[in-house]
């Protein structure tokens, strides 16, 4: 069983069901692991179950009432482990590892969970549910919904929270509020879209920061300074590549990118403040990827920030060169087009508007010498 | 139905077609010199768009790419006065030297018959010598422009990256 090393049990819960998902994608079932499952189910049926009754009674008496919907969650969470726990035994008898499919009773029970989770905090969690493990993951991120949700922390900063039963490390406090300094400036710069900035925030519990740096459902970005990584969650195959490059360029990390993330190793305590401040530029980046004109080029705030802070936007001298010759052959055609309109093509034009007009009096002429004829 | 009866119906027909033409071709005359001073004036902003320094030209674009409508314009001005002509020619004498109206005012009257077909040839021939640029080739022109500044402009990763350095160096 994975060594817990946070002190909150809603936080363990998130770790172990992630960490589980992660090392049950490449593996093939076998007794270890469905013992292991058995020992998360038995933490989150215990430990679990406790800090969040106790979490929702408290919040219930200062007067939450977002929080009743979370006192039927262990019950249905339970629910999801008891289908997943039937399909790991299918899988473990045909002998199937990452294909192991979810069942729907699984799924659907994983929605029960979501709809609560949705109605306490207003976020969806579910990623994806197509696999075991992409269930236990999914699982595991709306547990971290809740836990974020119920967090006895302490505000150190407008978003950072230490979490008060732990011993927060200070390199991460440090880069959490560096973060969160840099997150203002760049919303004041028209980087963000207005429905990333709200969700943002950031909880060091220990030598761990989990983040979270947009509105999408998934999981939270997590940097643990134990082990020296940084697990950072996002579909966007753009986005991942983009903070990639940002992360081993100017951090000095050591990154893989998959379907899910980027991951990375080689975080420590002097490069940890370039890390976080990095992803500050993850939140958002898909929409300014996909909208550059109106977040960059057509952003007065940004190019104004540039242009008083001596950045240099370097000017792409061969797309700048073929820009010219298209707009010259553009204005060349044109001025062809015209060229002799006005002197030439405009009189030519009234005298055939004359001639039309001679053969038309000439057959209103004819008409009227045949209609006498017609009705004799 | 007599022959004068027949006769006249195909005059009547021609004479819808011609009234037709001469509006067209008074409406063309009247926004003609509207039409070309909107293209010179916007032909004056891409030049000195064109000669402009680098610098300028980028941030010119940078601004806010206020060039592309302008663009669109001047398709649309040269869209407007070929498209006035392609209707006048196609939707004219075309369609009245249809073959047994053709015959009819061939035999009945040859001398106007001669006239209006001249009269037509004399039109295309004019359509074609004015538009020595053709229509489609403006359009593949315009199509360029959006290329070349789409390549220019959309490298947005820049932006992003000249800002992480300027955090991580400077804060």
């Amino acid at each position: 069983m994975a060594q817990i090393e946070i002190a909150d049990p809603l936080y363990q819960a998130e770790k172990l069901t992630r960490e589980y998902a992660a090392r049950l994608g490449p593996s093939l079932i076998d007794d270890r692991i469905l013992k292991e499952f058995d020992r998360i189910r038995d933490f989150i049926t215990r430990d679990f179950a406790d800090t969040l009754s106790e979490r929702v009674d408290k919040y219930s008496e200062l007067g939450s009432e977002r929080v009743e919907s979370l006192t039927g969650l262990v019950g249905d969470i339970d629910v999801v482990l008891t289908h997943i726990s039937r399909d790991l035994d299918r899988c473990f008898e045909i002998e199937e590892g990452n294909t192991c499919r979810s069942s729907s009773e699984a799924v659907d029970a994983l929605r029960r969970v979501e709809d609560r989770v949705v109605e306490a905090t207003g976020q969806k969690c579910i990623i994806t549910t197509r696999s075991v493990a992409e269930v236990i993951n999914s699982l595991s991120s709306c547990i971290h919904r809740v836990a974020d949700f119920l967090a006895e922390t302490k505000a150190v900063s407008k978003r950072c929270n230490v979490s008060e039963k732990s011993n927060p490390n200070n390199a991460l406090v440090e880069a959490c509020k560096a973060w969160d300094e840099l997150v203002d400036k760049l919303n004041e710069l028209r980087l963000y879209a207005p429905e990333d900035v709200i969700p943002l925030q950031g909880i060091i519990v220990d030598d761990e920061l989990m983040m979270r740096v947009g509105s999408a459902a998934g999981h939270a970005t997590h940097i643990d300074l134990e082990k020296g990584t940084l697990e950072y969650y996002d579909r966007d195959e753009n986005v991942n590549i983009a903070m990639q490059n940002y992360f081993e360029r100017y951090a000095g990390l050591d990154c893989v990118t998959s379907a899910n993330g980027v991951n990375c190793k080689g975080v420590n305590k002097d490069n940890v403040k370039k890390v976080t401040k990095i992803l500050a530029f993850a939140t958002s980046k898909d929409f300014r990827l996909d909208n550059p004109e109106s977040y960059y080029l057509g952003n007065e705030r940004l190019t104004r920030f540039l242009s008083e802070h001596g950045i240099e936007v370097p000017i792409p001298k061969e797309q700048i060169q073929e820009v010219r010759n298209a707009l010259k052959e553009y204005i060349a055609a044109v001025e062809e087009a015209i060229k002799e309109a006005p002197t030439r093509f405009k009189p030519r034009l009234e005298e055939l508007a004359k001639e039309v007009d001679d053969v038309l009096k000439e057959v209103n002429k004819k008409i009227e010498e045949l209609r006498p004829l017609v009705s004799r | 139905m007599s022959v004068e009866e027949l006769v006249l119906n195909d005059y009547v027909d021609l004479q819808k077609e011609l009234a037709y033409l001469s509006r067209e071709l008074d409406s063309v005359i009247k926004n003609f010199d509207g039409i070309i001073n909107q293209i010179k004036q916007d032909l004056t902003i891409f030049e000195e768009l064109s000669k402009s320094s680098d610098e300028d030209l980028f941030k010119e674009f940078l601004k806010g790419r206020d060039i592309m409508p302008k663009i669109d314009r001047i398709y649309l001005s040269i869209g407007d006065i070929r498209d006035n002509l392609t209707r006048l020619i196609i939707g004219g004498p075309y369609v009245y030297l249809a073959p047994t109206l053709r015959e009819t005012i061939k035999v009945h009257d040859p001398d106007l018959y001669r006239r209006v077909k001249a009269l037509n040839d004399k039109l295309s021939s004019f359509y074609s010598r004015f538009f020595k640029v053709e229509h489609p080739e403006i359009v593949s022109l315009r199509e360029k422009i959006y290329r070349s500044l789409d390549r220019m402009l959309s490298e947005p990763a820049n932006f992003d990256e000249l800002l992480v350095k300027y955090f991580l160096d400077h804060e």
